[in-house]
């Protein structure tokens, strides 16, 4: 039973890392209908602005965190209005502005390697490194506070879209961005907002796994692959769907890792094989737009 | 008349080198190293100590009177771009080139200086193919081979215990050190119990930790290489407690680990090439100490090492032609080097490329977060 719940931190920590990357992906897709793909590098630049702050500069975490938040967010305005908002403008074909973000990603990821280099960073965690047992759960500090803000973020997401004029007015743009251009909804404000918000939570995603894996200019992909696959898991439609796609991707590779009686290296590609097999089955993901789209 | 107008321009261009390296008034040495690609980190360490090496040639009268010069060359560890910055350096009239890169680059590189009959010292890497894949005669290889850092690892555990996990992850080196792993661990008749890969990315290695600790062995060895994740897998291991001993590749010396986890690799044996007790090795400690004003760790010394060859070779060459230099390097012998274990030194000869000492490896242990003393060495 100990080895379950042990597990079942590492599924939230893990899981958590996914949701935020999804939720990354969702907030930027719902208004714009645009896969933005440089969100994973967009979380590694979370994490080494973090190190900067923390590290170099010395800054107290709490200070370093909105920061960290600004600086990705900077980043996911400047990439929408240099290279999203000009396509769009000329009613490119949706697949351009993707293509264009491709182009943003390898950017990004050349620009840490440039600015950082090579090497993985240490980064500190905010309540130090140590081993955490609470109750019958035992994890590290950083894991537990990792499932904490992912708390934090989606409640406070959710609230966003649900309560608030301007959650509404993204929710509107996202079922026909036409219709709700013509009741007033600024849709240059609202896309600009929504790759801003975007970059700021993958940089955050960033900043919360650095210290569990250290600083490195390789941890952008495989962010952004979990990202995605927990998004479509979860369905592309709602912030609850996010959250649910990354603990279940996180729970799905940590069972199939502990238990399936294979070894580990072949074991790695089992939960992609389901997400394979389970968009067979419901290729709307488990829950989809309320809106339909 | 084409060939014969080609063949023209060649042998004057060999007389033009020939004479600039004879007029030169400094001994230019080739150093083709990384600055900027994936082996940058450990190659700026090993410049460390070339650099002092360097420093103490020239403070003693330089190579043959002259002082010496190091041409960098960054190759960016891309095995094409490397066998072209030995080239350049070959046309510049460089008589020897030491390398910093990874095996894989230099083993591109040695095409050119196979080509352009320039000699050719391999610093650092491991790989044991760097003189065996091809017969480059102009290649010499003072790093320390895999097939001796295996034979000691191996050593080392069959002594002590009888069952065995393995950790890996999923880059390709670990992959060959895992698969070498295993076959040297029925081999030496020690039982697998469990292997455990962890892949790219993973943010804990929670699963694979608790599965080792279920299979209950007695050692556990680390076949991991990339640092993000041999930094997690430490991470968890710790995290969840386990005590099981953990031996380690050669991996474990890059002295990143002890930033990037802090005290998490205490007590940790690891592969080395560097014997504290060796009086050659505490003289370059303490010069390095007293350069830079930190400790060394043992990368540095493979550069310091590559240097105190070259200028061995080219004295007893008496002379910076080429071919004098290769037949020099080929009968090194008894060389006292600041790498090895006690009582170790370094033999090169024209069937023997690789002079790293067979009995020459070293397990370290890793004590309050630093590189700490040799407990065992050979095999």
């Amino acid at each position: 039973m100990s080895d379950f719940l042990e597990l079942m931190v590492s599924v939230g920590e893990t899981g958590g890392i996914y949701a935020l990357v999804a939720l990354a992906f969702l907030v930027t897709l719902r208004p714009t209908g645009v896969f933005n793909f440089a969100l994973g590098e967009w979380a590694g630049f979370g994490a080494f602005i973090g190190v900067v702050a923390v590290v170099d500069f010395g800054l107290p975490y709490i200070i370093a965190l909105p920061f960290v938040i600004g600086a990705a967010a900077l980043l996911g305005w400047v990439a929408e209005r240099l290279t999203v908002r000009p396509l769009v403008e000329r009613d490119a074909p949706i697949l351009s502005p993707i293509l264009a973000l491709l182009g943003v990603m390898v950017m990004t990821h050349e620009g840490i390697v440039f600015f950082f280099g090579t090497s993985n960073q240490f980064a500190p965690s905010p309540l130090g490194g140590g081993r955490v047992v609470l109750g019958p759960f035992i994890g590290s500090s950083q894991g537990f506070l990792i499932i904490a803000v992912t708390a934090i973020v989606f409640l406070a997401a959710w609230y966003f879209f649900e309560r608030t004029i301007w959650g509404r007015a993204f929710e509107a743009v996202a079922i026909d961005r036409f219709a709700a251009g013509l009741v007033g909804v600024n849709l240059r404000l609202t896309s600009a907002l929504a790759f801003a918000a975007g970059g700021a939570v993958a940089g955050l995603a960033g900043l919360l796994q650095s210290p569990l894996t250290s600083a490195s200019y390789l941890m952008g992909l495989p962010l952004a692959i979990k990202g995605f696959s927990a998004l479509v898991i979860g369905g592309m439609g709602r912030i609850e769907g996010a959250l649910l796609g990354g603990l279940l991707l996180a729970l799905l590779e940590r069972l199939v890792l502990r238990y399936a009686p294979i070894p580990s290296g072949f074991a790695l590609g089992v939960p992609l094989l389901l997400l394979i097999l389970f968009l067979l089955v419901r290729p709307s993901g488990l829950l989809p737009s309320p809106s339909g789209r | 008349m084409r060939r014969a107008l080609v063949g023209v321009a060649y042998l004057a261009a060999a007389v033009a080198s020939a004479s600039i390296a004879a007029a030169q008034e400094t001994v230019k040495i080739g150093v083709v190293t990384d600055h900027t690609g994936n082996a940058a980190e450990f190659a700026r360490i090993e410049e460390q100590g070339l650099e002092l090496a360097l420093k103490e040639v020239n403070a003693n009268g330089g190579i043959l009177g002259k002082k010496v010069e190091l041409l960098y060359e960054d190759d960016e560890d891309k095995p094409a771009l490397s066998a072209t910055k030995v080239r350049k350096l070959a046309s510049d009239g460089i008589p020897i080139i030491i390398q910093l890169s990874s095996s894989t680059s230099t083993q591109q590189a040695e095409s050119a200086s196979l080509e352009t009959k320039t000699p050719h010292l391999g610093a650092n890497q491991s790989a044991d193919s760097l003189t065996t894949k091809l017969d480059n005669p102009y290649f010499f290889l003072a790093g320390m081979p895999a097939s001796i850092q295996f034979k000691t690892l191996l050593a080392f555990t069959k002594m002590r215990y009888k069952t065995a996990a393995i950790f890996a992850d999923t880059s390709a080196i670990a992959m060959f050190i895992d698969k070498t792993f295993k076959e040297g661990l029925e081999h030496a008749g020690i039982k697998l119990v469990d292997e455990e890969i962890i892949e790219a990315g993973a943010t804990d290695a929670v699963p694979q930790v608790q599965r080792i600790r279920n299979a209950n062995p007695e050692v556990v060895l680390d076949a991991g290489n990339t640092i993000s994740e041999s930094a997690t897998f430490y991470r968890s291991y710790r995290q969840l407690g386990l005590k099981i001993p953990i031996i380690a590749s050669y991996n474990k010396s890059i002295p990143r680990y002890l930033q990037l986890v802090p005290g998490m690799l205490d007590g940790v044996a690891f592969l080395d090439c560097f014997d504290q007790d060796k009086p050659e090795t505490k003289a370059y400690i303490e010069k390095f100490e007293a350069n830079y004003h930190e400790e060394p760790y043992s990368l540095s010394a493979y550069g310091y090492n590559a240097m105190m060859l070259v200028k061995d070779a080219v004295n007893r060459a008496g002379s910076l032609d080429r071919e004098k230099i290769r037949t020099a390097l080929a009968e090194t012998h008894d060389f006292k080097s600041v790498i090895g274990a006690k009582g170790t030194t370094f033999d090169f000869s024209a069937d023997h490329r690789a002079g790293f000492p067979d009995q020459g490896a070293v397990i370290r242990l890793i004590e309050n977060n630093r590189h700490g003393r040799a407990i065992f060495s050979g095999y």
